[in-house]
């Protein structure tokens, strides 16, 4: 079963570079990528869909990724799906923001695709047992 | 002896003859002469016969005909008649020296001596509208040759009718007054005549040369009319001592002549008295006083006194004006003494000395003190000398009074003129004394105005220096909000070109194994990937530029460069930032943003960084309004209510564009919209803004590009800014 990632950005170019840094996952069929351009788009996506890991952005125009973040977590409290605020925003006021709204980690862009893998193999294969 | 007893007999027979014939004998002259007022006989009518010495004349009525005309109603009555006398003289007094007649007449006459006609004066006529009477004063006629002792005088003779008969200088007006004196007498009544001549002329001589004088005086120094009066005054005398002249020197003859003067004459002579008081009152500058009118007011009855009495009048008039005018002008002037009044002393010694004369001329004349020790002559010397002394010393001191005023009037004028001098060189130098002050004040001031000025610009240049600190303050303030957007913005770029890059070494090394292999197809597909890669790597990094290019431009000092200018993509990017920025410090933060920018809309030459700067300042200041408004609702709990919004539009029309930036946010309050242009004011809490934004915008867009900036607010709805961009 490959994994399902949903990605929320508002750049167009996130589903290209993130199809061309998990070109292997995905002809291996590991991952399974999706895409959303906002945080509304990303809410009529996510019900059924199996995503599990969902990676978004903070600063996009409308509903923000926290905003995002808080109505995925007053649906599913707990992971899955495991979400991973990544911004251009570093600061310590975002981070505090993002983990007391339930995020399960923080990434600044650039983003460090070995690290998010990393935390991808950590984020759904500790999760695993817990979800079946 | 015998001579007189026969005489003496003679004239008893004469009388003894039953007074058929009346003589006048005579038989010593005194020294001025006699006068013949005795044994004149008088018939009217007219007859030539009555000029022979045989006529029987013992008949005729007896008449003395040296009496006024005035007295004599018979001759008036008849209008011509004949006067005869019978003149009987000592040979003793006869034989030496012819006997001469001296006539005195104010009628027409024709004598007759021993029958013969002798001396006419006049023209006599029975006719009273022909008659001619003249105007004799002692005219001479000679007797015949001496010792003739026996004389008979007939004289025709006529009144004038209609004339002003008045007496002259009060002498009267003789009908035939005929005095008999010798040659050698006669000399010595010349002489007397003579001097009496000088006298008179020389008071004629004074008076005019005052007249003149003063008159002149008056003319040159019309304020002192003292000067005018006295003129006055001393015409007139000038006038009384002519006619005087005249009349004694036989210079006048006709009668009617004499009488009209004689008349004009005593009248004018108290006028000329109360113009000398009235010199006086106006020297003194006294006001006219009682005693002045009372004076006026006699002299007015003495005119009248002198119309009424024929006799007497000239006497009133002249010596009743002389004596109250003369008392009047003493007062005044012992009362001008008393008050000091200066040369006052100088008319008061006149009147002393004046009484003084008078007073020796009439002692000589009518006392035996003096007269007995003098030959006639020389007693007429000191008399006529007293008596013109006397009447010229008043008029003489007022005159040197006047001419005193004057010369101190004009040695004041002197005097003032010399402190007029003095004061005008003072005020001069005072004026220049002030003028040197005024210079030194003005170059002290000026040198004042230049250091404060170089002061000024100084501060000036301080503050414009402060000022471009503030401003780039002001700058770097906004850059600060800016730089999360930015950082924002150059992240996601740099996310890209990373991480394509990365990506585009991984495949290039997959491509060289495929390579290797053989696996051509893998490679290619590879290949077309890495292109792919690579323009997105290109792109942002364009994009990256692109943004770090803006930064600078924002943060460029040297700002104001115009160029033509998307007004719509400008907008749109500062947007972004501001959003970008504000969002970056609070992340939790959601507007809903709107724009509505004019498709149609061509390019604008404006200075984007300014402008742009002006749009960072507005949208930040939006930002924070709806941040403010939204965070009170929280507050409140009341969040779901509560949409933020800014709105951001651009319109164009003919000559000008607008930008509205309007918000949903806390608004103005009244009070303070209208400072919010004001520098550093701010209702940031301290530290989170300088104040100057919307003063340099205002400025950017007033000043800078000539176009307006305004605001509607209502407090707690929201706040639109509207910016005019005039298009030329």
């Amino acid at each position: 079963m490959p994994k399902k990632i949903l990605v929320v950005d508002d750049e167009a170019q996130m589903k290209p570079l993130f199809e061309a840094r998990f070109r292997r996952e995905i002809s291996s069929g590991e991952v399974h990528l999706a895409f959303a351009r906002s945080g509304e788009e990303a809410l009529t996506v996510m019900p059924g869909s199996g995503v599990v890991l969902i990676l978004s952005d903070i600063n996009m125009p409308g509903m923000s990724g926290l905003e995002l973040l808080r109505r995925i977590r007053a649906v599913n409290p707990q992971r899955p799906p495991a979400v991973v605020m990544i911004t251009a925003y570093g600061d310590q006021n975002n981070r505090q923001q993002a983990s007391h709204y339930g995020a399960d980690d923080f990434l600044t862009k650039p983003i460090d695709f070995k690290l998010l893998k990393d935390k991808l193999t950590e984020f759904v294969v500790d999760d695993q047992p817990s979800a079946s | 002896m015998s001579r007189r007893i026969l005489s003496l007999l003679l004239f008893w027979l004469a009388m003894s003859v039953g007074q058929a014939q009346t003589v006048l004998r005579i038989d010593s002259l005194p020294p001025q002469g006699l006068l013949l007022d005795k044994g004149w006989l008088w018939h009217e009518g007219d007859n030539p016969d009555w000029a022979n010495p045989t006529f029987d004349d013992s008949q005729w009525e007896r008449i003395d005909p040296a009496k006024d005309i005035m007295e004599l109603p018979q001759v008036r009555k008849a209008g011509i008649g004949w006067l005869r006398l019978h003149l009987q003289t000592d040979s003793s007094l006869v034989l030496p020296e012819a006997l001469i007649l001296l006539v005195r007449q104010m009628a027409a006459s024709e004598l007759y001596i021993n029958g013969r006609f002798s001396k006419r004066f006049g023209t006599v006529s029975p006719n009273p509208d022909q008659v001619e009477a003249v105007h004799a004063y002692f005219q001479q006629v000679s007797l015949p040759a001496p010792g003739e002792s026996a004389l008979v005088l007939a004289v025709r003779i006529a009144w004038q009718p209609g004339l002003p008969y008045n007496r002259f200088a009060a002498a009267a007006n003789s009908l035939y007054g005929v005095t008999a004196t010798t040659v050698s007498r006669l000399n010595s009544y010349i002489v007397y005549r003579n001097i009496t001549n000088i006298y008179v002329f020389s008071k004629v001589g004074v008076f005019f040369i005052l007249a003149l004088l003063h008159v002149l005086l008056y003319i040159f120094y019309p304020p002192q009319r003292a000067n005018l009066f006295f003129s006055i005054s001393s015409l007139v005398f000038f006038h009384h001592w002519l006619g005087l002249g005249l009349w004694t020197n036989g210079l006048l003859t006709d009668s009617g002549t004499i009488m009209y003067l004689g008349l004009i004459r005593a009248l004018l002579y108290p006028v000329g008295y109360v113009f000398l008081v009235t010199a006086l009152y106006s020297a003194y500058a006294f006001a006219r006083s009682i005693y002045y009118r009372i004076s006026l007011i006699t002299c007015v009855l003495l005119a009248v006194i002198y119309w009424t009495d024929y006799q007497n009048g000239v006497l009133w008039i002249e010596i009743g004006s002389t004596i109250v005018m003369t008392a009047e002008a003493l007062r005044v002037t012992v009362v001008a003494v008393r008050k000091k009044q200066r040369g006052a002393t100088i008319i008061l010694i006149g009147m002393v000395l004046s009484l003084i004369g008078l007073s020796l001329r009439y002692l000589l004349m009518f006392t035996p003190l003096f007269i007995s020790r003098f030959p006639f002559s020389v007693a007429q010397i000191y008399s006529n000398s007293f008596e013109t002394f006397g009447t010229l010393c008043i008029p003489l001191s007022l005159s040197v009074y006047l001419a005193t005023e004057f010369a101190f009037t004009s040695k004041s004028l002197a005097a003032q003129l010399a402190a007029v001098k003095l004061l005008s060189a003072q005020t001069l130098a005072q004026e220049q004394e002030k003028q040197l002050m005024l210079t030194q004040q003005n170059e002290t001031l000026e040198s004042k105005v230049t250091e404060r000025t170089a002061q000024l610009q100084q501060s000036l240049d301080t503050l414009k220096t402060t000022q471009a600190q503030l401003i780039q303050k002001e700058k770097m303030a906004s850059l600060g909000e800016l730089t999360a957007g930015i950082a924002h913005e150059i992240q996601n770029p740099l996310n890209f070109v990373n991480n394509f890059a990365e990506v585009s070494v991984e495949m290039t090394e997959e491509l060289r194994e495929n390579l290797q292999k053989g696996n051509i197809t893998n490679a290619v597909e590879l290949s077309e990937g890495l292109g792919e890669n690579m323009s997105y790597i290109v792109e942002n990094g364009k994009r990256a530029a692109s943004i770090v290019r803006s930064m600078l431009e924002h943060s460029r000092s040297s700002s104001g460069e115009r160029r033509p200018t998307n007004l719509n993509e400008l907008a749109e990017e500062y947007l972004k930032l501001a959003y970008h920025g504000i969002r970056a410090q609070d992340p939790d933060f959601q507007v809903q943003l709107c724009t509505q920018f004019d498709d149609k809309l061509q390019l604008v030459t404006v200075a984007p960084q300014d402008i742009g700067r002006v749009l960072l300042n507005l949208y930040n200041n939006a930002f924070y309004a709806v941040r403010q408004k939204q965070q009170q609702q929280d507050n409140g709990r009341d969040s779901a209510v509560y949409q933020p919004q800014v709105t951001v539009s651009i319109r164009a029309d003919q000559d000008a564009i607008a930008l509205y930036v309007k918000d949903n946010g806390t608004g103005i309050p009244s009070t303070i919209v209208d400072k919010i242009y004001q520098p550093f004011f701010t209702t940031k809490p301290t530290g989170q803004g300088t104040g100057l934004g919307l003063s340099l915008s205002y400025d950017i867009i007033t000043r800078g590009h000539g176009g307006d900036m305004r605001v509607e607010s209502c407090e707690g709805e929201g706040t639109e800014f509207v910016i005019h961009i005039p298009l030329n």
